[in-house]
């Protein structure tokens, strides 16, 4: 087809997908969407398959073609003009129940044409623990409300039978719906604008469009796949939540033009809500596939099929009905993202010319908070602390993670301010920053995490109740790679009432200012009660390269804006420096000392 | 880093020969690691180092089994490559198929 034509229509799509990100933005009201980009929005093909990926969370991509796939099994002819169907059964195709997808038919002259798929986590979802994320459910029962597909919106009438029905089982009704309108306003505009394509250029043509773009990715892909050397890499990954160790384990091999990821050997599926299914773990290897080895490709159909999947049943990568499954996404699916980064990066690193494209891990461990309880204004409250989301970069051949850097598998996530946490939530922020050591040693260093520490202010209920899982403080996560160390793990921590009364905590400036005892805590449903601060360091990226080949100056630099302790300083990167700077002659003897103690102390094997 | 070699398993090691018999190196110094055909850790120099004894703190979880290794090449002590692990697991293998 005509080039020009092709690089409009493309282009149009990509906007198309833009202005619905937009729309889901403004009608929805919380936080996990407006500031964390908990969302997804894609077009799909008249079959379900991918045509255009759009941004957010990209484990969604794939799943979310399963989506409507799945509606096109069900629903079959009974598909119309106007229709909006719901599904978030993760055994059918989502990811968890919370991220709820509304897929959306688009007509043309009466023909169905293509899809339009959109999630978001919306508030809440009826699990036993408040906001989806249910570390207490043992069994996919207890999390909440799921459906392997229902239609919400009947020829552009909302079903409110169905809406009812659905908000009926939800703690925040009100922001459910919000979600929900949310969605359908975004897959309107969606299908409006696909119609207005349609209508200019004829569906056939845009038809064939989609079919080059596909095409044209995949023959892209497999061409970058074959510059890129055979072999295998490997990855494991830890979780471990309440009381239980659990591991994802990965072999990448590329031979030729093709990519196999096989899981074989992860542990079998959890009594905890960490599982995911194999949709998920499909899913979650795409996240950052997409933008490591499909940067400047589109995100289509064409792009997924050079890549093959092993996930033995069972295991914690695909997991049977009823597994429990609602932690997923900060579980087992950011294992799967993690490892797949990890493996994508080793590949990068070995070919001399993708090498400056490949990077250690970035972000690895969500701690997923969610507070509940009364606001200020006696209402019922609930949503994430989204600093889950500003996460930390891993290192690069050529430089360092970006600090607070973001995550692999999101390209837009992001934190809301404290104030807005502080408004939503009758809570005081006393602190927020870098944290110290917390980016992994490199030449070059991973990005560093935050911390952060906060307590009940102004309850009218003596605090707030609030949900943690993720998957453990046990663990580095953020691989380093070609010798780089992983980020530090993260660190949750609920200090008690100071003996000096409730308010001792305000004057914290750091965990070391608090003067109550410390109760670890990384799983379950807890009170933060008045008088009680809870803190939280989040991990940081992993580095890249031999610490004892960091520039001195860099890590002196560190050293004064606080990203690095002088212990670390003089003990992993081997440098000695002092306000004055860099003493060059001490720092050659103290590398020299270290490599000789790594020889000695090591073991030949 | 060397630029003798063509074939990386890691940006830090090197590989020459072909399938079945490849021989690793150090990818700084040209240090054989291991024998041809093995795995190139088996010519590198371990330290498993306990989370809580990593220098800065930050690492240490107060909880003892997790260690993160250290590969290192034998001649010149650079660090080859690290790995999160709990005790007995085995190391994990990165390898290329060669031609
Ligand atoms: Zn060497």
């Amino acid at each position: 087809m005509d080039p020009m034509t092709f690089s409009i229509i493309r282009h149009r799509l990509f906007r198309i997908i833009d202005e619905a990100v937009i729309t889901l933005k403004h009608v929805s009201g919380t936080a996990i969407t407006n500031e964390g980009h908990d969302l997804m929005v894609s077009l799909y093909r008249a079959d379900g398959t991918l045509l255009m990926g759009g941004v957010g969370f990209l484990h969604h991509l794939t799943s979310a073609a399963e989506a409507c796939k799945a509606v096109i099994r069900r629903f079959k002819t009974d598909i119309h003009e106007g229709d909006v169907f719901l599904l978030n059964d993760p055994y059918t195709a989502a990811l968890h129940t919370s991220d709820v997808y509304l897929v959306s038919p688009i007509h043309h002259a009466g023909k169905l044409v293509a899809w339009s798929a959109c999630f978001v986590h919306v508030s809440d979802i009826g699990a036993m623990n408040p906001g989806g994320f249910s570390p207490d459910s043992r069994d996919i029962y207890t999390e909440g409300f799921s459906s392997p597909g229902i239609r919400l919106v009947s020829r552009g009438e909302i079903q409110q039978d169905v809406l009812d029905t659905i908000l009926n089982m939800v703690r925040s009704p009100e922001m459910v719906s919000l979600d929900l309108r949310s969605m359908i306003a975004c897959n309107n505009v969606a299908r409006e604008r696909m119609g207005a394509l349609i209508a200019k250029y004829g569906a056939d043509l845009v038809d064939e469009a989609g079919a080059t773009l596909i095409e044209q990715s995949e023959r892209q892909f497999r061409a970058r796949l074959a510059e890129l050397p055979d072999g295998s890499w490997q990855s494991r990954q830890y979780i471990d939540v309440n009381g239980e160790t659990a591991c994802v384990r990965l072999t990448m091999t590329k031979t030729g033009d093709e990519l196999l990821f096989d899981f074989s050997g992860s542990d079998p599926q959890s009594r905890n809500a960490i599982n995911c299914t194999k949709w998920a773990s499909l899913g979650g290897l795409f996240a950052p596939l997409f933008p490591l080895l499909c940067h400047d490709i589109t995100w289509n159909e064409g792009a997924i099929r050079p890549v093959k999947m092993i996930a033995p049943e069972g295991t914690i990568v695909n997991c049977i009905r009823p597994a429990p499954v609602s932690v997923a996404t900060v579980g087992a699916i950011q294992s799967v993202n993690n490892a797949a980064c990890a493996t994508i990066g080793k590949m990068l690193s070995a070919s001399e010319k993708y090498r400056d494209e490949a990077s250690a891990v970035w972000h690895a461990n969500h701690f997923a908070i969610f507070m509940f309880g009364r606001n200020r204004k006696g209402q019922y409250a609930i949503d994430i602390l989204t600093e889950t989301f500003a996460g930390a970069g891993g290192a690069r051949s050529f430089g360092d993670g970006v600090d607070i850097g973001g995550e692999m598998p999101n390209p837009i996530s992001r934190m809301a301010n404290v104030e807005t946490a502080e408004s939503a939530f009758p809570i005081l922020y006393l602190f927020r920053r870098r944290a110290k050591d917390s980016g992994g040693p490199g030449e070059y260093r991973g990005g560093t995490g935050g911390e952060m520490a906060f307590v009940p202010h102004r309850s009218l209920d003596g605090g707030m109740g609030f949900v943690i899982s993720g998957k453990g403080a046990r663990h580095p996560m953020s691989d380093g790679l070609a010798g780089g160390y992983p980020g530090v793990p993260n660190r949750y921590i609920r200090v008690g009432k100071a003996d000096t009364g409730a308010a001792a905590h305000l004057t914290a400036r750091s965990l070391d200012d608090t003067a109550g005892e410390r109760q670890p805590i990384s799983w379950g449903m807890s009170a933060l009660n008045d008088g009680e601060a809870l803190y939280l360091r989040w991990n940081g990226g992993g580095g890249y390269g031999d610490p004892l080949r960091r520039d001195p100056a860099r890590v002196q630099q560190d050293v004064e804006t606080g990203q690095v302790s002088d212990e670390a300083a003089r003990d992993i990167y081997g440098v000695i420096g002092d306000a004055s700077g860099v003493n060059l002659a001490a720092t050659e003897a103290r590398r020299k000392e270290l490599r000789k103690t790594r020889l000695s102390n090591g073991v030949r094997k | 880093m060397s630029g003798k070699y063509t074939n990386f398993i890691l940006p830090t090691v090197a590989v020459e020969g072909s399938r079945g018999a490849g021989q690793a190196y150090c990818a700084t110094c040209a240090t054989a690691l291991g024998e041809p055909g093995a795995h190139w850790k088996t010519g590198s120099v371990l330290t498993e180092v306990a989370l809580a004894d990593i220098p800065g703190g930050g690492y240490d979880t107060g909880f003892p089994g997790v260690f993160l290794r250290h590969f290192c090449c034998p001649n010149c002590g650079e660090l080859l490559d690290t790995e999160t692990s709990e005790a007995g697991e085995p190391a994990l293998a990165d390898a290329l198929v060669l031609s």
